[in-house]
């Protein structure tokens, strides 16, 4: 798509005004990725067709102003203005007004007439205004502004179409009036608004249902129990209903690899490449799309349905005092099954300190990566003692490692917001939209459009690394003697290998710790995914297999590995941001290496700290 | 000089200064809180902290802080902004 030469359209709203959800259903899944480097929410760019004519449309952070205070706002401000060298400046406006909220996008309009551009205003949630008894002028409003009003009757998706053919004719739309003077203060532009309100809206009133559902959402016990249990329903989702698929696809992805290689011992260079680093790679990225589609539509679900604001709400004394805020909590909570899903479900957190800070400390969540290296070693090294006749040592020991973890994450969070990410300081407030049931086209495409930005962006680097690291396990070769099973060929080639190599050049690093190369390879070889630490341990021992369960593996450890350097590793699993899908998101999600860089440092200090320190309290514990 | 964040639930007031940064201010007055504009708080959060409060038709939800406030002055029975909430009693 030849993008460039068409008109462009930006759609320009406050946030919740049903900006997206309407740009969702003029532009559906044709729309491409925006590559936009230094922020989040980047304006996403899609294409509007109708009778073989196509326009471009953006869509636009939601903002309540033009005056730069936030990301959002400079990011609108420099696409309207031209100033934005992506995207070419827009040749129209689409003003999207919230029926129920006109104050402040009439507020937003005032400024919006001084840009001298085509406009055109969609007004949403006209069914809404209907249903609580008023009534709204849209012919007065028209006449006031000057440009065409569109009324949209959300659920029906009346309105659609005619913002659709209108959209491809924006070259005949009108100009705004201005009522109120460019260098007018903030008291001005809501004066003039109150009184557009006065004159188009009649009859206004309190919306029943919603006060309703709220009496009981933000009920002090039932609130909370409401809460609990959609949180439930959210990291059950993600950890069991997504399981299965992820299991078929890994499945899926080894059968085709077994089948590739045959009973091979060496496979060629060409099939060993194609199967274990290509297609095993493109396997270690689509194993991440069933838990970001089921996350994102249930986070879809919930923005739209209104709950995510109640929730947020009731959640945010308690992460506002570590510098969060309550919408850091699906992103926090979701990072526990991974942090793939949880730090891509952050950008619903609009501001961007909040933002930055939610996504650097997701890694910290003790994703289910980590519970097979947990396994394993707890199984090797921590006795089953009853404690107290009740629980045993390995469930404190693994329950301490997720608290240690959440805690130091609330820490780090506290502190970034009081170092690095304090210079965006927009004030914390939430709007409470009317309670409605989403509609579920906005809701798919919303989740497969993530989902397929994933796959794209992070996705390229993903594959990349994950084929670098087949190589520097494969390389260099070895021929197999013939007195050799495959087992013992695959250690020997392990143990010849750039990544051994590797693991025996950084050894010297984590000497305090005493981490043999065995170890250190263990943790380069984690960078595809935690939990394959297991089966490099398998493969070194000579005993294959990836289960932490696996009583050999068990008492191979227990015989080679001294029980405080254990100690150490899970300590170092804890912190460390060894795994290059999530290095591949962060660096998708903040926009900038040296955020991800930035990331990857800190953990690794933390992780450096934490298994010295358990290395030397255990050494002297235990000698 | 009262503020906001100390309001009972259920009680309106009216908007007389807003303090603190520039950014606070004017984010504020953006959504529509300008001196002379009538709210009614409606509910704290768990822990305190972040009440929600309704003005006109919009329910936010403000987190203030001690140095970023909005002071307020109690309103005589005639008005509106809670009256609503009042009569929503008898209507659930």
């Amino acid at each position: 798509m030849r993008s460039h030469s068409l008109p462009h359209i930006a759609f320009v709203g406050v946030p919740n005004s049903g900006k997206t959800t309407l740009f969702n259903a003029l532009t559906g899944m044709r729309r491409k990725v925006a590559n936009y480097p230094g922020v989040t929410v980047e304006p996403s760019v899609g294409i509007v067709r109708k009778h073989a004519r196509n326009v471009a449309v953006i869509d636009l952070p939601g903002v309540y102003s033009l005056s730069p205070k936030s990301t959002d706002e400079e990011i609108t401000r420099q696409v309207l203005t031209g100033a934005d060298t992506n995207l070419p400046e827009p040749n129209a406006i689409v003003l999207v007004l919230d029926a129920t909220n006109l104050e402040k996008g009439l507020t937003l309009f005032a400024q919006l007439a001084h840009l001298s551009k085509p406009m055109l205003v969609a007004l949403t949630m006209v069914d809404e205004i209907k249903r609580r008894g008023a009534t709204l002028d849209d012919i007065q409003l028209e006449s006031i502004l000057g440009v065409k009003v569109v009324p949209i009757v959300g659920v029906k998706g009346i309105g659609i179409e005619e913002v659709r053919s209108e959209l491809i004719e924006c070259s005949h739309w009108r100009i705004p009036f201005v009522h109120v003077p460019a260098d007018a203060s903030i008291e001005e532009r809501i004066a003039w608004a109150r009184s557009v309100v006065g004159r188009v809206l009649r009859n206004d009133q309190l919306d029943l249902r919603t006060e309703r559902i709220d009496r009981i959402a933000l009920h002090p016990i039932w609130g909370i129990v409401g809460f609990v249990c959609v949180m439930a329903v959210i990291f059950q989702s993600i950890f069991t209903w997504a399981q299965p698929m992820m299991d078929w696809i890994d499945y899926g992805f080894n059968q085709l690899r077994a089948w590739m290689i045959g009973d091979a011992v060496v496979p060629p260079l060409w099939l060993d490449f194609l199967a274990n680093g290509v297609i095993a790679g493109v396997g270690s990225v689509l194993v991440f799309a069933p838990q970001i589609f089921i996350l994102m539509v249930l986070v879809t679900f919930l923005e739209d349905s209104g709950y995510l604001a109640r929730a947020a709400f009731l959640m945010d004394k308690v992460l506002g005092s570590f510098g969060l805020q309550g919408r850091s909590f699906i992103p926090l909570l979701s990072s526990y099954a991974c942090a793939i899903p949880g730090i891509l479900s952050a950008r619903m957190i609009p501001s961007r300190a909040e933002r930055m800070a939610t996504i650097l400390i997701a890694p910290l969540m003790t994703c289910s990566a980590r519970l097979p290296v947990y396994t394993l070693l707890i199984a090797a090294f921590v006795p089953p003692t009853l404690i107290g006749g009740v629980i045993s040592l390995q469930a404190v020991v693994l329950g301490a490692l997720y608290l240690a973890a959440a805690s130091v994450g609330l820490c780090v969070a506290w502190v970034l917001r009081k170092t690095v990410l304090v210079s965006d300081r927009t004030p914390f407030f939430l709007e409470f939209p009317p309670y409605r049931l989403p509609h579920w086209r906005n809701v798919v495409v919303r989740a497969f459009t993530r989902m397929q930005d994933f796959l794209q962006t992070a996705g390229t680097v993903i594959l990349t690394l994950s084929i670098i690291l087949w190589a520097l396990s494969s390389f260099p070769r070895l021929e197999p003697e013939p007195t050799q099973n495959a087992d013992q060929f695959r250690r020997l080639q392990l143990e010849q290998s750039y990544a051994a190599q590797l693991g025996r050049a950084i050894a010297p690093i984590f000497a305090p710790m005493h981490f043999d190369w065995h170890v250190t390879l263990g943790i380069i070889g984690s960078f595809a995914a935690r939990e394959v630490f297991v089966s490099v341990m398998g493969q070194l021992y000579a005993i294959g297999g990836d289960d932490p369960a696996n009583h050999g593996l068990q008492q191979a450890l227990q015989r080679s590995l001294d029980p405080a350097v254990a100690f150490a590793v899970l300590a170092f699993y804890m912190f460390a941001l060894q795994c290059m899908s999530t290095v591949a998101v962060l660096w998708r999600e903040t926009g900038s290496w040296a955020w991800t860089a930035f990331a990857f440092a800190y953990m690794l200090g933390l992780a450096y700290l934490a298994s010295v320190t358990v290395y030397n309290i255990a050494h002297a514990i235990l000698s | 000089m009262l503020r906001l964040e100390n309001i009972r639930p259920g009680q309106s007031v009216r908007i007389v200064r807003l303090a603190g940064s520039v950014a606070f201010v004017d984010r504020m007055k953006e959504i529509g809180l300008v001196p002379g504009t009538v709210i009614c708080v409606l509910r704290r959060s768990l822990f305190g902290g972040t009440i929600q409060v309704r003005y006109g038709t919009s329910t936010i939800g403000l987190r203030l802080s001690h140095d970023d406030t909005i002071e307020v002055e109690p309103v005589g029975q005639a008005v509106i902004a809670c009256q609503s909430v009042k009569t929503l009693d008898f209507a659930l």
